[in-house]
């Protein structure tokens, strides 16, 4: 690029300014990858824990149930912090845009709510999945919303109905629920939002 | 003819790396970089003009082993970005403009 004396018309400013504010939007496509990340270690955790509710039962060990739940969504929480951090280690971004700043810290909340709702579901003997079905609706839906990406809409308007519809089912099958939400609200979108054209959204 | 529009943001580098930091938090000087196509060396001598005019802010640092320059507008650059963009709106409505 140019800099030197060269004089250039205001009509060429215009479009030297449209020029560079539009190739440094809608890189929001690069973050596809935690939504298919998290997606499938949900999904897995979801399937892992109903199999070992189903096992429990099948050999009467009522006793253990809450201790399954415990281990089953560290491991995979855990693992999926750690990865997340190596990952981010790994491939550092060269610029934050102030939508992927805003969305940061909207889905760093979300998961602290998430953890703090899992904490007071479990003393108050309330399946602790209702209630993260409602923020991940909300964090998704927001996203979807803000970055005008409809199947994170539709995905976050899925998470709102899985909620509403696992109150109907009993603890174990309500995880099975989560993970059809999962798929559908995260991990299809996901690759479609991976697949999207470039400068789309955002 | 161009006298209401400020000289240091009429030359086509320094007008692109504001209209980059403009729709961001911060950006490393290679992002900058690259997005511009500029040269690193011009590139430096106009955001040294921008960050002694007080219009971007540059932060140097180092991450594990390797130093990064990271830039940053500044709420002064962005009211003399709005400025500019505003006087090129009436430049381009001016009567007698096509």
């Amino acid at each position: 690029m140019e800099t030197k004396k060269k004089k250039f018309s205001p009509e060429e400013s215009l479009s030297l300014i449209s020029e560079m504010i539009n190739n440094v939007k809608g890189e929001y496509r690069q973050n596809a990858f935690y939504f298919l990340f998290w997606g499938w270690i949900i999904t897995l955790s979801c399937i892992t824990h109903f199999t070992g509710i189903r096992i429990l039962l099948h050999f009467e060990m009522y006793n253990k149930i809450g201790l399954l739940s415990f281990i089953n969504w560290g491991i995979f929480i855990i693992s999926g912090v750690v990865i997340q951090y190596w990952y981010r280690a790994r491939k550092p971004k060269k610029a934050l845009s102030l939508y992927n700043k805003f969305f940061n810290v909207l889905w760093q909340i979300g998961g602290l709510a998430m953890i703090v709702s899992a904490f007071i579901s479990i003393n108050f003997n309330v399946y602790p999945v209702l209630i993260i079905l409602v923020i991940t609706a909300m964090s998704t839906l927001v996203t979807g919303i803000v970055i005008r990406f409809t199947p994170l809409i539709l995905g976050g308007i899925v998470f709102f109905i899985a909620s509403l519809v696992s109150t109907y089912f009993l603890y174990e099958y309500s995880l099975i629920v989560s993970a059809v939400a999962i798929i559908l609200g995260y991990i299809i979108p996901g690759y479609l939002l991976k697949n999207s054209k470039s400068n789309q959204h955002v | 003819m161009y006298k209401d529009l400020d000289p240091l943001l009429h030359s086509q580098l320094r007008l692109a790396v504001m209209s980059i930091l403009i729709g961001l938090e911060e950006a490393e000087f290679t992002y900058i970089k690259d997005h511009t196509k500029a040269t690193a060396g011009n590139l430096s001598v106009q955001v040294n003009k921008l960050k002694e005019a007080g219009y971007i802010k540059v932060t140097k640092r180092f991450k594990g082993n390797y130093p990064q320059t990271l830039c940053r507008i500044t709420p002064l650059g962005v009211k003399k970005f709005q400025e500019y963009v505003d006087n090129l709106k009436e430049y381009l409505n001016a009567p007698g403009k096509e």
